[in-house]
């Protein structure tokens, strides 16, 4: 008899390890071998095709179809993933993990999470399905920004927000490189393609972030886009049609109601006949208008999304290529956000062991703006714009008395503004493996965006006999970074392995700016420059921007047995943010991972579960948002008018080489299991942040000659508890039913802030204060106690508790926070037959919303419109009611005479809500409808944001204003002017792939 | 093999540290358009950019928008507009509190107080620096934190007198150029440092300095100084000094505010054309020959005294919809695209001195001929002299009516009130007290720092 030929090979993981104590066997069962230490192993086999099942501890069971030849040893090697209960792979910085060999506390998201939703940016749709992860969506405008924060708020004046990094390079992220112009920050994520990301991980704890060292203190979120993978040539179509309408119509009220309540307040306040009305507009004119300005700014908007990605693996070849257009129009009528976007990621190896990759993408945005919140449009329709003002005049003009916010559907009509953001990301990636330990990478990314905002105002907004102005804003930012990286596997043996990677990196970002006005102009520059013969052009250039970081790590993972997982990290960065006095900074962090399930006491328990335990200790950091924070400046000469004819220079800002990093100690504990063969795996985990030397932007007293200063300052506290878990709940071949859940409590405290007081740091024009022993984002206001029944005028109550008519400044007290006690999510997923169920709950618990703007809308009788909620409001005598008295004037409420200090709790509210934030109805269409043309297709309605359930009464309690400055967006999220509400948007998805 | 690791760990050790051997030239990024404070004062002409900048800074504050406060805490101006947020409309409801109060006044007082002390500090860095120049500069530098702190006690306290001993809180004073935080000196203490400030400027600065500061505007200015504060003596000293010096001319025309240099004019805010404007504040809130509804407009309290035929100053003023309830007055003293602002002048000095000489009982006919050049220049042909058998509490009369006339709307009649007030006499302004505390403007939130005193608020309505 013949001897069988023999099938040798060496079965590895993803990682190009070896798997010892695989099973390698038939599909029949009859033959089985296992693998050795180096993961090889050797199976005798008759001629023939097998199917082969390799399986491994750790492992998702793999298949295989093999030949085997007579009189011949084949060779096959195998690849195997790890499987969900610890082995799959998650992306940290700088390199890779399994799951199982983590010790950090990492969130792991895949594309498709991302993708679920039709949002115009990828970080809208990660709100609920990452614990402790707070994603606030900043409003409907078509573009508008989303706060994140990932565990609480460390920072108050230096950015609250997370480093974003994608493929490897840290990606520039101003919210403010348009300032809060038009009532709305700019949104950097906004052209980064949702539809390109292959997965994201959220980097929460010190021995996940401090690899990234001083910017690692508010979380890092890594985004990896997709590359090409097994497989020939396929094509995946994506195409969406959508609806955008606002979740809350503002009830304002129409021309009647309000001229009943201003001549209410008129005979209030001792007035005879009829009240005087704004702007010189007469009551017969007023009484014959009725403009509902809401229904003018606010409509429905059309959504659109086409995608084509293209992926082609051979050999040592791998592309991808993506191509992708987004139109997104907002409810706002004129907001829209239109996007197109490509992208080609290439790996290949050109000689074994050299890996080449490239990733390229280049994005256009292109935002139809239109005015907002306090600077007109929808937010004139809350406020300025009132029901008896008409759109047009009785020659058929706009109606335009003076000040062009009163109407803002000639502003909208006649303003030409955009922005357009042209984006291009890329990176280029050799590494080279010198032999089975040691490898070596070599990595340079560029990231550079031109950004330009363009207005263009004709002659009719600004009044003049000249044709119009054309202005335009431009402004670069050049950002690169390069590394080098060497990992080496030290020890790796049966029992234990020793890995150590070292690396160095450089990174700049560059910034220029200028404004361009021409005057006499027909046209915004983006159509063209050319104006008119008596055009005249005035360009400024703005000082030139630029931070640099030059930094080394290390990072040093020990495994024992398998089970016992031990890492140490540092990182010491250089920032250009400093003085020689404190440029660098150290950010070292230890770790540990225990599976406890693999220990001999747990053998009958780890059958079928899985626990293991982690903890981790370590420092990251932050810099001031500031580039110069710390450098005492004067003007140069050119720069300054100077006086009499002659030059002068002067102080800008006064040094401070002491300024240095803001430091957070981070201590984290996880327990991570799994029940029943993992259909439910849960994760529960315990962090305590304490951040020193916070960098406050101080409002120091202005005796000193200056108004602000950047100085380490005080300490916060970030503490709190994570928990998810994933249940299984039916796993039939026809029927499946998954449930996900993530709650986060995060508790905040300012420990000290040296010896300023709580207005030392404010939230822009908010009411929100530092106040030791409270959170970041107190709301600090005068108690509004009732409404006297007798009087009808505002009680308020003073520091003390007691009653009085008197507001004062001096009252205010802490009464609450904005920040939430806890968010999460709920998500359920059905499947039965080709159809499929997914619908996502998010939700707030506490968290205050202060109503700024409703001080003016439900407050002392001005030139603002008013809502329907100030019917209840004050009359006669004996009334109880939710609101004063109307009046004109101060006094009778007991204000300053200026009735935008009326900041009371009247106007703070719970902002808890439970959100039915999508839901989405999918049919997987038969393949054989198509042929073989098609491998896979699908239809998708989604909606989003389609019920909420509040007891805020102020429209929707889903706020993010725009915001000032970065100590304003981490102070002041939950506090609403003129807000424009969230959007509710209805879609159908087609997926196409072939 | 062997080989193969030396070249790749020699290229990667020499790969990392070429990182670290430029780290520091890398990280070392400095600010384009601005320069840096170690390199900014190298010169001579750097300090006296330095200087200039405070000047400059000065007429900013001077041009108009200091002069508005005190005329809207007084009684010669109507009640702005009741717009939302108006700063102007607070102030004159005597209603400033933290979150509203000239923030920018004060802040820019003292950041030329800052200017002027990093010349005091780092004067001597220069090497190119004359004697002669650092004694001028510096000197200059005397005379406008003097004038800057003066400037901010009237705003922010109670006037000199109020208290016998003057401890009542004044303001911060500030002589350094640097962080650390001063509490309220005592208005006593910050009178003290301005005149202790305006004799170094007086003992040195030059006799002419084109249109900076000179011997003659120290002198003036601490004659005005000393006058606030009811030391007539030392006023009517000063006072007789300038006028008897004859460089300044009195003029036949009571139009101060013009583009030129008046011979009365001993110290002015230079504007050099439309875009270098330094009566800004005055021009855009009073002018009313391009603007029917100024912000600012005279009180009709002011008008019935302003307004009365044969005085040709009253040429400046405009009655609109006479006779009805809608009857408003406009101001036109103002009404230019720019003028240099005339901040120490002979007008101001010769009712000064006739002032200060009823005061102190002096000779009589010396301070009816003073206010008499006023009245002759006003009436004109209509002029009628004062009789000299006046008494002396008419003619204390006649004179402060002149100098509210004179001077309206420069920013004086309401410290007059103020002085007077502190004096002993019984003053009302606009129907509240001299002293009630709204008559202080309050200090911003900002400087709420352990052991800050806060002034009181209202109490004038």
């Amino acid at each position: 008899m013949a001897q069988n030929p023999t099938l040798t090979g060496k079965v590895k993981n993803q990682n190009g390890k070896a798997v010892e104590g695989a099973v390698v066997k038939t599909a029949t069962g009859e033959t089985t071998t296992t693998t050795d230490v180096n993961g090889n192993f050797s199976i005798s086999l008759a001629v023939g095709n097998y199917k082969l099942i390799i399986n491994a501890k750790d492992y998702q069971e793999a298949t295989e179809v093999v030949s085997v030849t007579a009189g011949q040893t084949s060779l096959r090697d195998f690849t195997i993933n790890t499987s969900s209960e610890g082995g799959e792979v998650v992306v940290i910085g700088y390199g890779t993990t399994t799951k199982r060999d983590l010790t950090g506390s990492v969130t792991s998201l895949k594309g498709a999470d991302v993708q679920d939703m039709p949002t115009s940016s990828f970080e809208a749709a990660i709100q609920g399905k990452a614990p402790g992860v707070q994603i606030t969506t900043g409003s409907g405008v078509a573009g508008s920004g989303t706060l994140v924060r990932i565990r609480g708020v460390a920072s108050i004046s230096a950015a609250g927000d997370p480093l974003y990094i994608v493929d490897g390079i840290p990606i520039s992220q101003n919210y403010f490189v348009n300032g809060n112009n038009g009532g709305f920050n700019n949104n950097p994520l906004a052209t980064l393609n949702p539809e390109d990301i292959e997965s994201i991980e959220i980097l929460k704890d010190a021995a996940a972030t401090s690899i990234y060292g001083s910017r690692g203190s508010n979380g890092v979120i890594l985004i990896s886009t997709k590359r090409a993978k097994k497989g020939g040539l396929k094509f995946d179509f994506t195409s969406r049609l959508g609806t955008s309408q606002p979740t809350f119509r503002p009830e304002m009220l129409n021309s009647k109601q309000l001229l009943q309540m201003y001549q209410e307040a008129w005979e209030n306040d001792g007035g005879t006949g009829r009240a005087p009305l704004p702007n010189n507009i007469s009551w017969e004119e007023a009484e014959k208008t009725n403009t509902n300005w809401v229904d003018e700014t606010m409509g429905m908007g059309i959504k659109q999304m086409y995608s084509l990605g293209t992926t082609y693996r051979k050999n040592k070849l791998g592309v991808y290529m993506g191509l992708t257009h987004d139109n997104n129009g907002s409810f706002v009528i004129g907001s829209r956000y239109k996007r197109n976007s490509a992208r080609l990621n290439l790996d290949y190896e050109p000689i074994k062991n050299l890996t080449l990759s490239l990733s390229s993408s280049y994005t256009q945005g292109v935002n139809n703006r239109v005015d907002g919140a306090w600077s007109g449009g929808f937010g004139a329709a809350m406020s300025t714009a009132l029901p008896f003002y008409p759109i047009r005049d009785t020659s058929g003009n706009y109606w335009r008395p003076g000040a062009g916010s009163l109407n803002p559907v000639a502003i909208r009509n006649l303003k030409d503004w955009r922005t357009t953001e042209n984006r291009t990301i890329n990176n280029f990636r050799a590494s080279y493996k010198i032999s089975d330990k040691w490898s070596v990478s070599a990595f340079g990314a560029i990231d550079n965006m031109d950004f330009f905002e363009d207005i263009y105002e004709p002659k009719a907004m600004i009044n003049t006999n000249h044709a119009g102005i054309a202005k335009r804003s431009p402004r670069s930012n050049f950002n690169y970074n390069y590394n080098l990286i060497t990992n080496y596997n030290i020890i790796n043996s049966e029992k234990q392995s020793l890995d150590a990677m070292v690396g160095t990196e450089f990174q700049k970002s560059v910034v220029r700016s200028s404004y361009i006005e021409v005057s006499d102009m027909h046209h915004a520059l983006y159509k063209g420059e050319q104006g008119d013969s008596a055009s005249t052009r005035f360009e400024r250039k703005n000082a030139t921007e630029a931070f640099a970081f030059a930094s080394y790590f290390l990072r040093m993972n020990y495994k024992l047995k398998n089970k016992y997982i031990l890492q140490f990290t540092m990182r010491t960065d250089g920032s250009s943010r400093f003085g020689p006095n404190n440029a660098y900074g150290f950010f070292p962090a230890v770790s540990g991972a225990w599976v406890v399930s693999d220990e001999n006491f747990m053998r009958n328990f780890r059958r079928n579960n899985f626990l293991k335990v982690k903890a981790g200790f370590g420092r990251t950091g932050n810099t001031p948002n500031e580039n110069y924070a710390w450098r005492g400046t004067f003007t140069p000469p050119q720069n300054s008018f100077g006086y009499n004819g002659n030059p002068s220079i002067f102080p800008t800002r006064l040094q401070n080489p002491d300024l240095k990093w803001e430091n957070s100690d981070v201590l984290d504990v996880t327990v991570e299991g799994g029940l029943m063969k993992n259909r439910i795996t849960w994760e529960l985990s315990y962090y305590n942040k304490t951040t020193n030397g916070v960098i406050l932007d101080l409002a120091v007293p202005r005796s000193l000659g200056f108004s602000s200063y950047y100085d380490n300052v005080g300490a916060v506290r970030n503490a709190g508890l994570e928990f998810s878990f994933t249940s299984r709940n039916i796993v039939k071949k026809l029927f499946t039913w998954t449930t996900q859940f993530n709650i986060a409590r995060n508790y905040n405290e300012i420990l000290n802030i040296g010896v300023y007081t709580q207005d030392a740091v404010s939230g822009g024009t908010n009411d929100t204060r530092v106040v030791v022993g409270q959170p970041i984002g107190t709301n600090y206001l005068v108690r509004f106690s009732h409404v006297d029944p007798a009087t009808g005028r505002p009680v308020y109550l003073d520091r003390d508790g007691k009653e009085t008519f008197t507001w004062t400044n001096n009252n205010r007290v802490a009464v609450g926070s904005v920040l939430p006690k806890a968010v999460g999510g709920l998500t359920n997923n059905v499947t039965w037959k080709n159809w499929n169920l997914s619908c996502l709950f998010v939700y707030k618990i506490g968290g205050n919303i202060y109503n700024s703007s409703g001080k003016r809308q439900n407050g002392v009788v001005t030139d603002w419109n008013m809502t329907t909620d100030y019917f209840d409001h004050w009359r006669q005598p004996g009334d109880v009611a939710k609101y004063p008295k109307l009046s004109m004037q101060t006094d009778q409420y007991g204000l300053p005479p200026d009735p935008y200090q009326y900041n009371t709790t009247l106007f703070l509210e719970d902002g808890s809500y439970l959100r039915l934030r999508n839901l989405s109805i999918g049919y997987r269409i038969p393949a054989k409808w198509f042929g073989k043309s098609i491998q896979s297709s699908r239809i998708t309605f989604t909606g989003t944001n389609l019920l909420t359930f509040t007891k805020y009464t102020g429209g929707d309690p889903e706020i993010a204003r725009d915001f000032e400055n970065p100590a304003d967006r981490n102070m002041s999220s939950n506090i609403t002017y003129l807000t424009a509400p969230q959007e509710k948007s209805y879609n159908l998805t087609l997926n196409l792939t072939f | 093999m062997k080989n193969t690791f030396k070249t790749y760990a020699i290229a990667a050790a020499i790969g990392i540290s070429a990182i670290g051997v430029s780290c520091k030239k890398m990280l070392d990024l400095k600010p384009e358009n601005l320069t840096l404070a170690a390199d900014a004062l190298k010169t001579t002409a750097d300090v006296q950019a330095l200087l200039n900048s405070c000047y400059d800074e000065f007429a900013n504050l001077m041009n108009g928008s200091v002069q508005n406060i005190h005329e809207l805490l007084g009684e010669n101006v109507a009640q702005p507009q009741n717009s939302a947020g108006s700063l102007y409309y607070t102030i004159w409801n005597r209603g400033t509190f933290s979150f509203r109060t000239a923030d920018r006044e004060y802040l820019d007082f003292y950041n030329c107080i800052l200017r002027i002390n990093t010349i005091f500090e780092r004067i001597d860095e220069v090497s190119d620096m004359t004697p002669e120049n650092k004694k001028r500069i510096l000197a200059e530098g005397h005379f406008l934190r003097a004038w800057c702190q003066w400037e901010l006690v009237k705003l922010w306290a109670q006037p000199y007198g109020y208290t016998a001993d003057n401890s009542h809180p004044g303001v911060p004073i500030r002589l350094k150029a640097d962080k650390t935080i001063e509490l309220r000196a005592s208005v006593g203490a910050v009178y003290n440092q301005v005149l202790a400030d305006l004799d170094a400027a007086i003992a040195d600065l030059p006799v002419n300095n084109n249109n900076y500061a000179n011997i003659a505007s120290g002198k003036a200015l601490k004659a005005k100084v000393l006058f606030l504060m009811n030391d007539f003596t030392g006023a009517q000293t000063l006072a007789d000094e300038i006028i008897n010096s004859g460089t300044y001319t009195f003029s036949d025309t009571f139009s101060r505010f013009v583009k030129g240099a008046p011979e009365e004019v001993i110290f002015q805010l230079i504007s050099t054309g439309n875009s270098d404007n330094r009566g800004g504040s005055f021009i855009n809130n009073y002018r009313a020959d391009n603007n029917p509804n100024p912000v600012l407009k005279p009180s009709a309290s002011f008008a019935a005294v302003a307004m009365q035929g044969h005085d040709l100053r009253s040429k400046f003023y405009e009655v609109k919809n006479k006779g009805k309830a809608n009857e408003f007055y406009l101001c036109h003293k103002f009404d230019k695209d720019f003028f240099n602002v005339p901040l120490l002048h002979l007008s101001d000095f010769l009712l000064m001195r006739a002032e200060c000489i009823v005061e102190n009982g002096g000779d009589k006919t010396k301070a009816i001929a003073d206010v008499d050049k006023i009245r002759k220049r006003a009436y004109d042909t209509n002029w009628v002299a004062i009789d000299p058998l006046i008494s002396l509490s008419a003619l204390k009369d006649s004179i402060r009516h002149q100098r509210r006339l004179e001077l309206a709307f420069e920013g004086d009649w309401t410290l007059q009130l103020r002085r007077r007030g502190a004096k002993g006499e019984n003053i009302k302004i606009r129907n509240s007290d001299w002293n009630c505390p709204g008559m202080l403007l309050q200090f911003s939130q900002s400087e709420n720092t352990a052991g800050f005193i806060f002034n009181p608020e209202g109490g004038c309505n």
